[in-house]
């Protein structure tokens, strides 16, 4: 059974580092670069984290970077295939750029000569 | 072939019960991933997951309002259901309506009901700006405290009875929660801004 991302909700972030669901969000949003709005950020994740993505998860979780200031948005434009609703492009900031790179350094530092996952790998 | 409309009512269910500032966006991508090749089972999975995961966001957001709901609301449907039943009960003894002809579930269903359209309407009343989370918050609320007083305080009944008056009160409170709390026009939400969120004005 497929594991889904239904109750990140409950992520919180009490100080700088992401829950899980946050940084892949932000990952996908760095991946995705000037395209980067619900459909694809859900797909980006499916794709790599190989799980059922609730699209309104994902958008309460980018509301919340928004208010901590990782992530800004703005409106495209409304188009009939949408039925007339406009896109909402998602950019990481310069703020949420650093964050992801002080988790990614934490997270190094914690894997970095655990020889459990070593072996794992190989 | 397979359809590109999605489910109506699961459409609908998403235009009109909003908690946030972004539903549009969301709305416009489920129907574009839905056209893409998306099944109707993704799309009802998708849709109640963004109105749980909605609803649980505003109610822990406004949790003071949600407590206060969920008191105000049960009372007011404790209140409409005993006054109801006395009504009944007076028109009866001096036959104003031959409700002889009534049966009791009848009854039960008609008070059921319009407990849920008071409590409802009073509790949209008092929360404009959150009127869909409150009226999730009393439907939790009612179904919590039908099973409690269900279970403990009444009087004892053939189960079968128990069961069918439970269900009707579920069935007929609730929809009069949404009835009553839909008649209320709710307040705009906050205006996502358009060309640049708040975070980038700070920034610059």
């Amino acid at each position: 059974m497929r594991k889904t991302y239904f109750f990140c909700i409950f992520e919180e972030m009490k100080r700088g580092y992401f829950g899980e669901f946050e940084l892949l969000v932000m990952l996908a949003l760095m991946r995705l670069g000037e395209n980067a709005y619900g459909v694809t950020i859900c797909r980006e994740i499916e794709e790599h984290a190989r799980r059922e993505v609730m699209v309104g998860s994902v958008y309460a979780t980018l509301e919340r970077l928004e208010e901590k200031g990782f992530v800004s948005s703005e409106l495209g434009e409304p188009t009939a295939e949408r039925g007339g609703r406009a896109k909402k492009y998602f950019h990481v900031t310069s703020k949420g750029l650093r964050e992801v790179r002080d988790t990614q350094r934490a997270l190094m530092d914690l894997w970095d000569g655990l020889p459990e996952l070593e072996r794992g790998i190989a | 072939m397979r359809s590109s409309k999605p489910p109506v009512l699961a459409t609908w269910l998403l235009e009109h019960i909003r908690f946030s500032r972004t539903d549009q966006a969301l709305a416009g991508d489920l129907l574009e991933d839905f056209r893409n090749g998306r099944t109707v089972a993704w799309y009802w999975r998708q849709v109640f997951a963004a109105i749980i995961v909605g609803f649980l966001r505003e109610a822990r957001s406004h949790w003071v309002l949600a407590i206060r709901t969920a008191v105000i609301g049960v009372a007011l449907n404790c209140g409409v259901l005993v006054l109801g039943h006395d009504m009944l009960a007076a028109i009866y003894q001096r036959r104003i309506l031959n409700l002889t002809a009534v049966p009791p579930l009848t009854a039960w269903i008609v008070t059921s009901f319009f407990s849920g359209v008071v409590s409802g309407w009073i509790v949209a009343l008092l929360h404009r700006k959150h009127r869909d989370a409150m009226l999730l918050t009393l439907a939790g609320a009612l179904l919590v405290w039908a099973a409690m007083m269900r279970g403990t305080l009444l009087t004892p009944r053939p189960l079968q009875q128990l069961l069918i008056e439970v269900f009707t009160f579920y069935v007929f409170a609730l929809a009069g929660v949404f009835v009553g709390g839909f008649l209320v026009s709710a307040s705009p939400k906050n205006v996502t801004p358009t060309n640049d969120s708040s975070v980038l004005k700070h920034l610059l």
